[in-house]
């Protein structure tokens, strides 16, 4: 796997070596994750198994550029995540990334096709744009006929599938979801599953999904567990 | 992120469902309003009353620029309204400082100048500010309306004036001079109205001979001091003074008192300030998970502290602009303002039953005025707009710092 | 609910606990700022409360004891002033009496003139113990033993050029023979400048002997009257005139100062209403902060609210609770306002001096800096016009009045939130969350 590693050849959207995450308390330091590798190629679908609070979520922060390592090497669709500022880190999130959580985090005051398009938007300026593009993918997601209902009117698979659409809306090189179907019910943990993967293979997109899910974790070309803060791909 | 148009988009998505997340911003406008309107009110009139004061002053007394007067040559009339094109009036004066005398003895002191017969159109700023009660501007003694009160002086009465003169070798000689009463002036400013005295020079007699007169100028401008006193200097006339120089205390006691009461006042947008501040923090926490989210898709701290400082500018620069309004309407009718206050309290007195004297917020027997005078530059009105606005601006600022600490690998974490 | 548990309520509810989220610290840090802001508005309404009411002090207090005295005593249908004077002296409780000749004139020196308000005392009144309290001598003497020595106020002797030692010459006019007036020249030795330190007062004096006065001045021009002086005027302003009432000859009437100086007391005492009312505006602002805070509150709290009213406390309970708060918050911060007012009162004189100093500082840095001509000395209040220190004392009955207007303004001010808290539903309340 090491050989792997230094293959340079491959076309790596997601490169990731020797990162450690520590937090400090008062009385001792707490090692989250010690010395992970990844790499990711284009196209590449992954998903990350664990138990409860071995740092899947704070690993998936420092790939989506919400957190920095303690130390080591973080690269994402060329952007160096370690030496970049905090306004280098909030265009990289803007053009980058997508994020789906667990928990939607839909803006409640804003109604699905506003949500959807804000990212756009905040990119590129262009709100006519930014409009048409939403409108289109809510409409992949399948939610062509609620685009003006605020995420209070939205069953929970619908508000992850606004999430989604959200994510996918400046065409990101990676999505990162976090157990984006843990808080839903079977039945919509499924539909959202089946439109995250296919989704992102039909626009060859990387995808790397958290998750305690074990059929999810099955349906990804790369599987990867993380224990006692190190990575190991199955 | 060049473009911003999404943070008025947001912005104005999240003042409409704000009362949710905190206390409405409605009431820190209000206040806004009210401050800024108190304190043009107050800076009106207190500007009223000392630009009164100084116009009298200005007008009737000291003018904008003096000179010593030369017999002929460039320091004459003649010579100074060559040398300077601003200004508006040149005119010699003598003031002499004796005292004056009804016929039954009664005595007061008085100063008077002596000016020329035609100073009313060579100085039509004087004509305007004198008000001649009775009488005229010619053939004797034009005296202040207290002065006038005090002496019992009407028009045609002589009265006598002390005449004094002083020698190095002679020392003093004191005699009296009969003078008629030509003309009875009211100019509103206690000061002259009881101790000055106009004399046209052709019924002056020897009144003020031997001492040097002095050319008052009075300019269009009367910010234009420095120049006018440079252009003469470039005229070869020297010794010129601005009116800044011979009543620097009195104006700066003036411009001092405005200075503390905008201080004092002032404090209402402190106070103003820490209540949007609360409010804005408010608001702040009450979105955390938004501005966590808002980041998360990109958006940088600056951007999403900047949807904040809209409703920070939207409550600043409404109220003040409501205040300016509110403040201009109140000020531009100050009169009618006091005396519908007046009539209030006065009716309220009677429904109490109380009797007590009648009610007057600027009583002209205490204040010695008529109507109460309002003056707004444009610079202080400006001024105290933006402070009002600015307070709140400054104070939306402050709470909004609290975005850029919202790191949202910490708030969306849902273990 | 009965009292004490809505009083052991609130409290929890307005201190609370150190809640461990920050969120929730919202309401205690609103609270906080609300208290604040309260006391802040209140501190330029004491301050500018307690220094008017002792500069008016202050001025009154000079023109009793050096113009007006307590009393005075007018000769309408009488010549017997010595005997006027006399009995005023021997009434009880009267602490002074003297004769004084008033007039006017105009002062020559140095080839320049100014009119003078000719004031002839006897030199007793000079050097009594309350005169002397009020009068600073600037240069020379306060005495005027040889019939012909004056004290001049300073600033007519800047304005003559003149110092102790200088003659001068007072010009009067008299009535001549033929009816017609004349001109009268006396000559003074000044012995002393003198001052007031209140520009209306000193500006034109001229002090002399009255015996002189009374010899060389007009009668026509002059009036002469008796002053007296006894105990405190301001505790009571008749007592001197009441002293001597009844006591003196017939043919005289006695004025208290109080309505000699009138004018001068009800101006000030307008021009000091009408400050207060200005600084009141301020007060009514921050009555709007508590409302915002309890807002603020009434919102965080609604959890609670919703659980105090599923437990059966009713809607006039809650807003019970909340009104009284706000009346608290207005309690204490005009309460800290009153202490700070009081306190910067207290150091006026010092914070006005380091005021200037830092101004004067800035602006002579400014000047270094811009390259421009060195700045002329700043004062934030001019003793030419102003008194030259401030005497400060403290009216606890006006505080008392300002302290509860303020707890009543709160307490209006905090019946929007309360009826907002009394109108939750307990299922509001819940769901929020």
């Amino acid at each position: 796997m090491n050989e792997e590693l230094m293959d340079e050849s491959r076309d790596d959207i997601l490169v990731c070596s020797r990162v450690r995450k520590v937090f400090a308390s008062e009385a001792e330091e707490l090692e989250i994750l010690g010395g992970v590798d990844l790499r990711l190629g284009r196209g590449d679908r992954a998903s990350i198994t664990g138990p409860s609070g071995c740092g899947k979520s704070t690993l998936l922060s420092i790939l989506g550029g919400l957190d920095r390592p303690s130390s080591g090497e973080v690269s994402v669709g060329g952007v160096d995540l370690v030496r970049s500022g905090d306004d280098g880190l909030s265009a990289f999130r803007a053009s980058v990334v997508g994020f789906v959580f667990q928990f939607h985090y839909l803006l409640k005051d804003f109604t699905a096709l506003e949500n959807a398009m804000l990212p756009a938007y905040m990119l590129s300026g262009d709100r006519k744009a930014a409009v048409a593009k939403a409108r289109v993918l809510l409409e992949a997601v399948g939610l062509g006929g609620r685009l003006s209902h605020v995420p209070a009117k939205l069953s929970g698979g619908e508000r992850q599938r606004v999430a989604i659409a959200r994510a996918l809306i400046n065409d990101p090189a990676i999505v990162l979801a976090d157990e984006p179907t843990g808080n839903l019910d079977r039945a919509s943990a499924k539909a959202v599953e089946d439109l995250l993967f296919e989704l992102a293979e039909r626009r060859g997109t990387t995808l790397l999904v958290v998750t305690h899910d074990p059929g999810m974790a099955e349906r990804a070309s790369r599987r990867f567990v993380l224990r006692d803060g190190a990575l190991a791909e199955s | 992120m060049s473009v911003r148009g999404w943070i008025p988009f947001v912005a104005s998505r999240w003042f409409r469902s704000g009362r949710e997340s905190g206390p409405s911003l409605a009431p820190a406008t209000a206040g806004i309003a009210v401050g800024v309107a108190a304190l043009l009110c107050v800076i009106g009139v207190m500007n009223g009353f000392q630009l009164g004061f100084i116009d009298a002053v200005l007008d009737l007394d000291s003018y904008h620029v003096r000179v010593p007067a030369g017999v002929d040559g460039p320091a004459s009339v003649s010579g100074i309204i060559d040398a300077l094109p601003g200004a508006t009036a040149a005119l010699p004066f003598v003031d002499v400082r004796t005292m004056v005398a009804n016929k039954r003895g009664k005595a007061a002191a008085l100063r008077i100048k002596i000016v020329p017969d035609d100073a009313l159109s060579l100085d039509p700023a004087l004509a305007a500010r004198l008000e001649l009660r009775s009488g005229e501007f010619s053939g004797g003694l034009v005296v202040g309306s207290e002065l006038s009160k005090r002496l019992d002086l009407r028009v045609g009465d002589v009265v006598s004036v002390l005449d004094v003169s002083a020698d190095e070798e002679e020392g003093i000689d004191a005699s009296m001079a009969g003078l008629s009463v030509a003309g009875v002036f009211h100019c509103g400013y206690y000061d002259f109205d009881a101790a000055l005295a106009f004399l046209p020079e052709s019924s002056a007699g020897g009144l003020g001979r031997g001492e040097a007169p002095t050319i008052g100028i009075k300019l269009g401008d009367r910010y234009g001091d420095a120049r006018a006193i440079a252009e003469l200097a470039e005229a070869g006339i020297a010794g010129a003074e601005s009116w800044r120089e011979y009543n620097r205390a009195f104006f700066g006691a003036l411009r001092m008192e405005k200075s503390v009461m905008m201080m004092l006042v002032g404090l209402i947008f402190l106070v103003v300030g820490v209540n949007i501040f609360h409010s804005m923090r408010k608001a702040v926490y009450g979105r955390v998970e938004d501005i966590a989210t808002m980041k998360a898709l990109g958006a940088d701290s600056a951007s999403v502290r900047r949807v904040f400082m809209l409703d920070g500018i939207a409550a600043g620069v409404g109220g003040a602009l409501a205040g300016l309004c509110a403040g201009l309407l109140v000020s531009m009718n100050v009169n009618e303002v006091f005396s519908a206050i007046e009539a209030f309290v006065a009716f309220a007195y009677r429904i109490v039953g109380a009797g007590g004297s009648a009610f007057e917020i600027f009583s002209p027997k205490l204040f010695y005025i008529g109507d109460v005078p309002v003056r707004l530059s444009f610079a202080e009105t400006l001024f105290i707009t933006a402070a009002g606005a600015s307070s709140a601006v400054a104070a939306a600022w402050a709470a909004s710092s609290r975005v850029s600490r919202i790191l949202p690998s910490e708030v969306l974490r849902d273990e | 609910m009965r009292g004490s548990p809505i009083a052991f309520v609130s409290a929890r509810f307005f201190i609370g606990r150190r809640a461990a989220d920050g969120a929730r610290d919202q309401a205690r840090k609103a609270l906080a700022g609300a208290v604040l802001s309260v006391a802040l508005s209140l501190v330029p309404l004491i301050t500018v409360m307690q220094v008017a009411d002792g500069m008016i002090q202050g001025i009154s207090a000079r023109y009793v004891e050096l113009g007006t005295y307590h009393a005075q005593a007018f000769p309408f249908a009488s010549q017997d002033l010595d005997g006027a004077r006399e009995a005023a002296a021997a009434s009880p409780g009267v602490t002074g009496a003297w004769l004084e000749t008033q007039s006017v004139g105009v002062v020559f020196a140095n080839g320049r003139r100014e009119g003078a308000a000719v004031r002839g005392v006897e030199d007793s009144f000079i050097s009594d113990g309350s005169t002397a309290a009020y009068l600073r001598v600037e240069a020379g003497e306060a005495r005027l033993e040889r019939p012909y020595d004056a004290l001049v106020g300073s600033a007519m002797a800047a304005k003559l050029g003149i110092a102790p030692g200088d003659v001068i010459s007072l010009i009067s006019l008299r009535k001549g023979q033929d009816g017609g007036m004349l001109p009268r020249v006396t000559m003074l030795t000044v012995r002393g400048l003198v001052s007031a330190g209140y520009r209306d007062l000193d500006a034109q004096w001229l002090f002399m002997r009255q015996d002189t006065a009374f010899r060389v001045l007009p009668k026509e021009n002059a009036r002469s009257f008796i002053g007296i002086k006894a105990g405190d005027p301001f505790s009571d302003p008749y007592a001197a005139r009441d002293a001597v009432e009844g006591r003196l000859p017939a043919g005289f009437s006695v004025y208290s100062w109080r309505d000699v100086e009138r004018n001068l007391f009800e101006s000030l005492a307008s021009t000091r209403t009408m400050l207060l009312l200005i600084m009141a505006v301020t007060v009514a602002v921050a009555a709007i902060n508590v409302s915002s805070a309890l807002t603020t509150l009434v919102l965080e709290r609604g959890q609670e609210i919703a659980v105090m009213k599923s437990l059966g406390a009713g809607p006039a309970d809650l807003a019970r609770i909340f009104s009284l708060g706000g009346a608290a918050i207005g309690g204490l911060g005009a309460v800290l306002g009153s202490i700070g007012g009081l306190l910067v009162s207290l150091r006026i004189n010092d914070i006005l001096a380091f005021l200037e100093s830092l101004a004067n500082r800035w602006r002579a840095v400014a000047a270094a800096v811009s390259g421009g001509a060195a700045p002329e000395v700043f004062k934030v209040l001019d003793p030419a016009y102003y008194l030259e220190t401030i005497p400060v004392n403290v009216p606890f009955g006006e505080i008392a009045v300002v302290v509860s207007a303020t707890v009543g303004l709160s307490f209006l001010a905090a019946l929007g939130p309360a009826r907002r808290a009394a109108a939750l539903s307990p299922l509001d309340g819940f769901r929020r969350r």
